[in-house]
């Protein structure tokens, strides 16, 4: 076995609560210390007392280290991540939206080549990554002395939080600098909307939707499943649909329990877009379309044929519920 | 003011690409290229500050082999004032990119650089961020919308759950999401004046920069998407299968 690798991971949260995307990492770098052993710290950037709290209960966590206050800013929560991570062997963050602007900033910093979007771990210094919108998968050997790494929060398992007694608190300060970037506005999209990337249902249409009209019948289905609404490149380029419903290479990825697919011939920059979903239905006229080799089952007919079948029977199901 | 846009070039991402035969890399020789889709909304962004007088240069700079050159004509032709082909005959990685355009950036001073939030390609979408890191300047990540007025520009950023807008002052790096805007279509006589155009060489290597790759490809891979593909021949099987099977309905 070789030295003990020292893994610190970025904690990012949710109304306080630990987030999936930090709970996924922590699986990463449990992964890294199964290759050769080691330990997990977390680096939090914010000191409230309650994701301190949540983030001290994780299971594999021997110690939560906070900055003695809420580092505001992106460039200086890297300045600060940074200057921890220089004595680490590997630092670790979910792939979400602060992990993308803090990491690469982390990266430069340290003068090594980030690794973004791990889906699988092979040895403490070989990661398995997606290129090509999926449709290849690339290992590579980090020759880097710290490895900074983003995992795709689907590809590891949330980590659980512990029996017992919570992991030690280490207050470390903040090094100066200015906040220079100001948040003026957060969107939380619309309230009640599932969001493409997390849905477990989508329902998505492609150019053989035919129109506005179509998706609205698409959209009716979607919110009758809980889910959410998507479309391929051919309906967002005809403006059925708007640019940020657009799934696949150019678009958005989708891991959802359920993809139903209407009017979509299953081009493969959609394909590599979609092909972490549990269970793929299409619907399309076309019998030759690629999107059925692609599919689990599937309908030759028009979609128009059996939407209303569709909506119908979950109108009836709700109704039953409600009676 | 000037802007910076830095582009890539990709294969066409209409393209399947397959794994070379040795499983060690792409075979992307003799594929059609295309600017990286990105990159084309930053320069149609760059493009429409000039055209607002906001920005009063545009310079269109690449890192790549002789074929990159090509593409900087097709951004000069989209309304980019200036063309920087920096020449390199190895694939730079994202450090390496970011390390030449922050040299590029002291020599040519912008107060705006814009690229794609990601390339097409390797998709590990860091340079801009890494970018802003080297000059120590702010950044706005994933951007559906600039406002830029009196040196403040104002960023609304694509987040994990809706958006977040941010402002910081200039200069500053800018990544383009897809929605961010729709790239124009040059037209025949500004193609034709950008075939005449001079495109300004420079060497990576003549940066004095350390370029070398930090990653070892081990091994590279096809995943197959292929599935069952079931037909059913109803609407009533269809109903019954995503009762039974999905767990829905």
């Amino acid at each position: 076995m070789s030295t003990d690798h020292e893994i610190l991971v970025f904690a990012e949260f949710v109304q306080g609560a630990v987030a999936d995307a930090t709970r996924s990492a922590i699986s990463a770098a449990a992964e890294i210390v199964r290759f050769g052993g080691g330990r997990v710290t977390l680096l939090l950037g914010t000191s409230a007392s309650e994701a301190v709290a949540s983030a001290s209960r994780l299971a594999g966590v021997g110690t939560v280290i906070v900055p003695q206050e809420t580092v505001e800013g992106v460039g200086r929560l890297s300045d600060f991540v940074s200057v921890v991570a220089s004595d680490y062997t590997h630092l670790i963050a979910g792939s979400s939206s602060l992990a993308r602007a803090v990491l690469p900033r982390v990266s430069a910093s340290l003068d090594v080549m980030q690794i973004s979007d791990v889906v699988k771990i092979l040895d403490h210094d070989t990661f398995v990554r997606p290129i090509y919108g999926g449709s290849i998968l690339a290992t590579l050997q980090s020759q880097d002395s710290i490895k900074v790494i983003t995992a795709r929060s689907l590809s590891f398992p949330s980590c659980e939080d512990r029996p017992g007694e919570p992991a030690k608190v280490q207050v470390r300060s903040v090094p100066e600098g200015m906040a220079r970037s100001r948040v003026i506005e957060v969107e939380v999209g619309e309230v009640g909307k599932v969001e493409l990337a997390t849905a477990r249902v989508v329902v998505a249409g492609g150019a053989g939707m035919l129109g506005a009209e179509g998706f609205s019948q698409l959209g009716e289905l979607a919110r009758l499943l809980g889910g959410a609404l998507g479309a391929t490149r051919a309906a967002v380029d005809r403006g059925y649909a708007s640019k940020d419903l657009q799934i696949g290479q150019s678009g958005k990825s989708v891991a959802p329990d359920l993809y139903l697919a209407f009017g979509i011939s299953g081009a493969v920059q959609h394909i590599v877009g979609i092909k972490d979903a549990k269970t793929i239905v299409a619907i399309n006229k076309d019998a030759d379309a690629p999107i059925f080799k692609f599919s689990d089952f599937g309908m030759v007919c028009d979609a128009f044929e059996v939407l209303p079948a569709l909506i119908a029977s979950l109108k009836n199901r709700d109704a039953m519920r409600k009676a | 003011m000037k802007a910076i846009v830095a582009i890539k070039r990709v294969v066409d991402p209409n393209i399947e690409v397959r794994v070379t035969p040795d499983g060690m890399g792409v075979a992307t020789a003799n594929l059609k290229s295309t600017m990286n889709p990105y990159d084309e909304n930053a320069l149609e962004e760059a493009v429409r500050l000039k055209e607002q007088a906001i920005v009063t240069e545009v310079v269109a700079v690449s890192i790549g082999s002789k074929a990159a050159e090509e593409m900087l004509r097709g951004a000069l032709a989209q309304g980019a004032t200036r063309a920087v082909h920096v020449e390199s005959a190895e694939p730079l990685d994202s450090l390496a990119v970011a390390k030449v355009l922050a040299a590029i950036c002291e020599r040519e001073d912008p107060a705006l650089v814009l690229l794609g939030r990601q390339a097409v390609d390797d998709e590990c979408g860091a340079v801009g961020a890494m970018l802003a890191s080297l000059l120590n300047w702010d950044q706005g990540i994933c951007a559906s919308k600039i406002h830029i007025a009196d040196r403040i520009v104002t960023v609304r950023q694509s987040a994990d759950s809706g958006t977040v807008t941010v402002e910081m002052e200039l200069p500053a790096v800018v990544t383009a999401d897809f929605c961010l805007n729709t790239p124009r279509t040059p037209g025949f006589a500004s193609i034709v004046a950008a075939k005449r155009a001079k495109v300004e060489k420079i060497t990576a290597a003549s940066l004095g920069k350390d370029l070398r790759p930090r990653h070892k490809i081990v091994h590279m891979e096809q995943p197959d998407a292929g599935r069952g593909g079931v037909i059913l021949e109803t609407v009533e099987g269809l109903l019954e299968k995503l009762k039974m099977e999905a767990g829905f309905m």
